[in-house]
């Protein structure tokens, strides 16, 4: 008995990838629904898996099942210890769970919820399904021009990596067809036939007539075959006219240039709470960006009193804190964005974060960067408020009975002149991603378009 | 002095043909086992979660539903719930057993006994095997019929092609013949009959014949097509008669039918293709202990192993989920031989005509020509009973309590080995429905009809699953729920499709 033993642990697994891409797109109305609203309780720089459960409401797969909950019918259990004949057990009050359930449990109903985990990315991908950043325009930057390279057809020359073997193959096909090119197919039968002739010359020996007859054929067919020879060796199998290569042009690529600036508040008011909120708020912009466009250079400033522009890795970790002037982050900003980032090329947008707890003094200043400098020019402005948590919000701002912080209501009154800047409160994690999505969702970003680009124009 | 086959854990592949070498020898000589070729692949551990997913076949169609069931095993793997399988077999011939890689060389040597020798001589042998199954053509018709839905999805669009088979698998169940032998699987003459259908109809098409009006005879065939018996398959009724259905839908319905009737085997023998398995193994392994081929140290692993599949929780324990198929078959083959071997006074009044005999022919006559209804009603033996305890519960569900029935005892023995056997019975796993009438002349409704078992009715999926009959269908479908117990047929319930929303193909 003979017998094989393969090793396939080479072959490639993730024979399920297509089948689960599948499930995830006819479970996708839900894990939208349950990730969008819900699953927010973890922070997203987490690596692995995201754990999700679902209705089954769509992805289930009815079929006819027995209901065991209905009917009077025999079953044998296993273990029994202390009962005899005749004997009564009360049933447990719900369902058919605990003592007799074993048979009743296996047909799966009753399943409300199916669990299951997403990868990062398949995550990342639905939480940012349908966003983008709002007024984009296509920039072409001076002097660099983008450049792609696409199929474009065949070219006669090229290099031989390049060579495509079926088309130059059809060439030659064609033209030895065209030039009657023979075929050693027919070369070889006529040889055939000469043999033929020369076995019946050797047969008829005495007889002079066929003889005859055959010689004569038998030079007409020498004849033919050197004649085909000839053609055969003049007429390449494949000659240079034939070769095809595959070309490659180059076209320009419009490009949109953006840069994304991002001010945060560090100060000594924006507690361990607030600040885990805002980096969550950030670390989301930054995934987002990061994942949905190539050309955006995105700028880190953190201020308490004084503004640092930082690296991604000091913005997120470091501990540095103190007093809050929020204007001098927005005047860096104005600064990076006038000296860095020319208007003509490029599309800018800014996102801070803040308690709301700032200077009285200092809002006038604010008001005056923002509405002289950075608004003008920005496609986008966004502002997260942290909100103190509830009992918070009742003690400290209970003097002001608004509820807001006065940078809260400036910000509202300049959002009726200025429609590019859009602000919102953050109170708990959970709210962070629908806010996000409230930012940068196709939807609102026509509704703000108009305003902010004559404003610009203006300006330049 | 005979040395032992291996010391340590790690296998490689020459030792894996040692320890296949000596196997075969125990399996064949010894235990006159008869078997497919083998062909043994070692995979990784996610190739073996992939293997899950579709329902262990090599090659499957393509379908969310594997990925839902995927990623639930993934989960499960992942987070440590469950371990995954040692092995997985497939009836096919040669005979393909997935080894996994992580197994030590004691595990492997287990799985090649129990998959390579004792599952494959089940499949090879046992009758529902023999008979519903073509070992020979599966893999051959499971690439045709991926490739054939590939091929729809292409043409028709990947989500018309999905609702179908969604339809067809809320059926899978129902799409047996189960009186019936099915045709053996070809997958060269299905590609060509499937071809020349379509080659067919591009021939003949010419758009004229739609205008001619048609002869007296057509209309009379037409009206001639009525129903005539019952059919048990709802799914071919639907291949055959849906008013609706293209060509190529018709054929997924065959498809899926086709893969359903595979696996009717195996949900009707589990006990015992499990059971003869795990007896096989652990005769093997004893075997090979015996001859010195194996080490007391591996020994100690394969005891651990054996006894961890093994293990059957009693009705009180937490983990309790019904017999475990493994457990039972064992001991019951185990108990066989016991009683040819040593048979006591009882076993020779309840078993006269193999007690004392011999116990090779017997098991393997059981392995043969039983299915695990059968098996159980003829070889549960009083000893079983009292070994495992077993009692009989009553549940009148109109009843506040259960009622024991019947203890392991003199009275008990019988009613509780026929109880045990009727629960392996397929109609009390699979509620009975077949086609029961088929309106083609007027309304086009098709009913069908639910024959109830123990009085049980159908859960409350039954709209849903109606609804994808009538997709199928194209029309009303009627389900009407029949106690037949009392003599006369009393329904129970009706279901109709009036009132549920209509799902379309396209």
């Amino acid at each position: 008995m003979s017998k094989y033993i393969i090793d396939r642990r080479k072959n490639p697994k993730g024979k399920s990838i297509s089948n689960r891409q599948r499930f995830i797109r006819r479970a996708k109305k839900h894990l939208s629904e349950r990730i969008h609203k819900n699953v927010v309780k973890r922070s997203i720089t987490d690596k692995g898996e995201e754990n999700i459960s679902i209705p089954t409401d769509g992805i289930q797969e009815p079929s006819f099942n027995h209901d065991s909950t209905t009917g009077d019918y025999d079953f044998v259990l296993p273990g029994n210890k202390e009962f005899i004949k005749g004997d009564t057990i009360g049933k447990p009050p719900k369902g058919a769970g605990g003592g007799g359930g074993g048979e009743a449990s296996d047909s799966g109903e009753g399943e409300d919820e199916f669990q299951f985990s997403l990868t990062r990315d398949e995550y990342l991908d639905i939480v940012f399904e349908d966003l983008e950043l709002p007024n984009l325009e296509e920039k072409n930057k001076e002097n660099v021009t983008v450049w792609e390279t696409h199929r474009s057809g065949y070219t006669t020359v090229g290099s031989p990596s390049q060579l495509n073997i079926e088309q130059s193959m059809i060439r030659s096909l064609g033209r030895r067809i065209a030039l009657k090119f023979p075929k050693q197919k027919e070369i070889k039968e006529l040889e055939k036939e000469m043999e033929r002739l020369e076995e019946e010359i050797k047969h008829y020996r005495e007889d002079i007539k066929p003889m005859t007859k055959n010689r004569a054929l038998i030079d007409d067919i020498e004849l033919q075959i050197v004649s085909l020879r000839k053609r055969h060796r003049a007429i390449p199998f494949i000659d240079p006219i034939d070769l095809r290569f595959n070309n490659f042009a180059k076209y320009p690529k419009p490009t949109s240039s953006a840069v994304m600036i991002c001010i945060m508040d560090v100060s000594a008011s924006m507690g361990e709470r607030e600040k885990e909120l805002s980096k969550r708020f950030f670390l989301l912009l930054y995934l987002f960006l990061e994942r949905k466009y190539q050309n955006v250079d995105v700028i880190f400033i953190r201020h308490h009193t004084e503004a640092i522009e930082c690296s991604e890795e000091e913005f997120f970790n470091s501990k540095e804190t103190g007093g809050t002037i929020v204007s001098s982050g927005l005047i860096l900003a104005n600064k990076i964005l006038k000296e860095r980032y020319s208007q003509a090329e490029w599309n800018s947008y800014v996102a801070q974060a803040s308690d709301g707890d700032n200077f009285a003094s200092d809002l006038s200043v604010l008001n005056e960067v923002l509405v002289k400098s950075i608004l003008p020019v920005v496609k986008f402005y966004t502002y997260v408020e942290i909100a103190g948590m509830y009992e918070q919000t009742r003690s400290f701002w209970a003097a002001q009975s608004t509820g807001r912080s006065s940078m809260w209501n400036m910000y509202e009154e300049l959002h009726k002149a200025w429609p590019n800047l859009v602000s919102k409160q953050i109170k708990e994690a959970g709210e962070i991603i629908p806010v996000f999505r409230e930012f940068f969702s196709k939807v609102n970003a026509l509704s703000s378009l108009n305003k902010p680009n004559e404003a610009v124009k203006e300006d330049v | 002095m005979v040395s032992p086959l291996y010391k340590g854990v790690d296998w490689n592949f020459t030792l894996l043909e040692n320890v296949y070498a000596e196997c075969e020898k125990v399996a064949l000589e010894e235990l006159n086992l008869n078997v497919y070729h083998n062909q043994l692949e070692v995979i990784s551990s996610e190739q073996m979660l992939d293997a899950y997913a579709s329902s262990g076949l090599p090659i499957y169609y393509k379908h969310w539903s594997f990925g839902k069931h995927f990623s639930a095993e993934e989960q499960n793997y992942r987070k440590g719930y469950t371990g995954l399988a040692y092995e997985i077999v497939i009836n096919s011939n040669p005979c393909i057993n997935y080894l996994m890689e992580e197994n030590t060389i004691t595990t492997q040597t287990t799985v090649i006994a129990h998959a390579a020798f004792g599952h494959n001589h089940f499949f090879k042998n046992n009758y529902l095997f023999r008979q519903w199954t073509d070992a020979s053509h599966i893999i051959d018709y499971l690439v045709f019929a991926k490739n054939y839905i590939a091929e729809c999805e292409e043409k028709y669009g990947k989500s018309t092609v999905e609702k179908v088979l969604d339809s067809c698998h809320a059926l899978s169940k129902h799409g047996i013949s189960k009186y019936k032998r099915p045709q053996k699987l070809n997958f060269f003459e299905e590609k060509e009959r499937a071809d020349d259908r379509r080659t067919y109809m591009r021939q003949i098409y010419n758009d004229l014949w739609r205008t001619l009006p048609k002869t007296k005879k057509q209309k009379e065939k037409k009206k001639e097509v009525a129903f005539s018996d019952p059919e048990e398959n709802v799914l071919y009724f639907i291949e055959k008669n849906s008013p609706i259905l293209k060509d190529w839908q018709r054929e997924l319905v065959r498809i899926v039918r086709k893969i359903a009737q595979y696996f009717y085997p195996q949900y009707q023998t589990k006990v015992m293709n499990e059971g003869w398995a795990t007896f096989s193994h652990f005769f093997i392994m004893n075997r090979l202990h015996d001859k010195g081929l194996l080490t007391e140290g591996a020994m100690l692993e394969f005891f651990h192993t054996h006894s961890g599949v093994m293990f059957q929780p009693t009705f009180d324990m937490k983990g309790y989920n019904g017999f475990n198929p493994y457990y039972l078959g064992f001991e019951m083959f185990r108990d066989i031989r016991r009683i040819c071997e040593n048979p006591t006074a009882e076993d020779k009044e309840w078993f006269p005509d193999f007690a004392g005999g011999d116990w090779l022919e017997t098991c393997l006559n059981a392995v043969e020509n039983f299915r695990d209804e059968s098996f159980i009603k003829q070889f549960l033996s009083p000893t079983m009973i009292r070994k495992m305890h077993l009692f009989t519960l009553n549940n009148n569900t109109t009843s506040q309590n259960y009622i024991v029935k019947d203890i392991h005892n003199n009275m008990g023995y019988k009613s509780i080995r026929e109880t045990l056997s009727n629960m392996y019975n397929i109609s009390s796993m699979i509620p009975d429905i077949e086609v029961a009438d088929a309106d083609f002349t007027a309304t086009r409704q098709l009913t069908l009809r639910h024959n109830i078992t123990d009085g049980k009715l159908l859960t409350g999926d039954v709209n849903e699953v109606l609804t994808h009959i009538k997709r199928l269908w194209g029309y009303q479908v009627k389900l009407i729920s029949v106690d037949g117990q009392s003599g006369n047929d009393t329904i129970m319930k009706t279901y109709q499709t009036d009132n549920i929303p209509q799902l379309e193909i396209e």
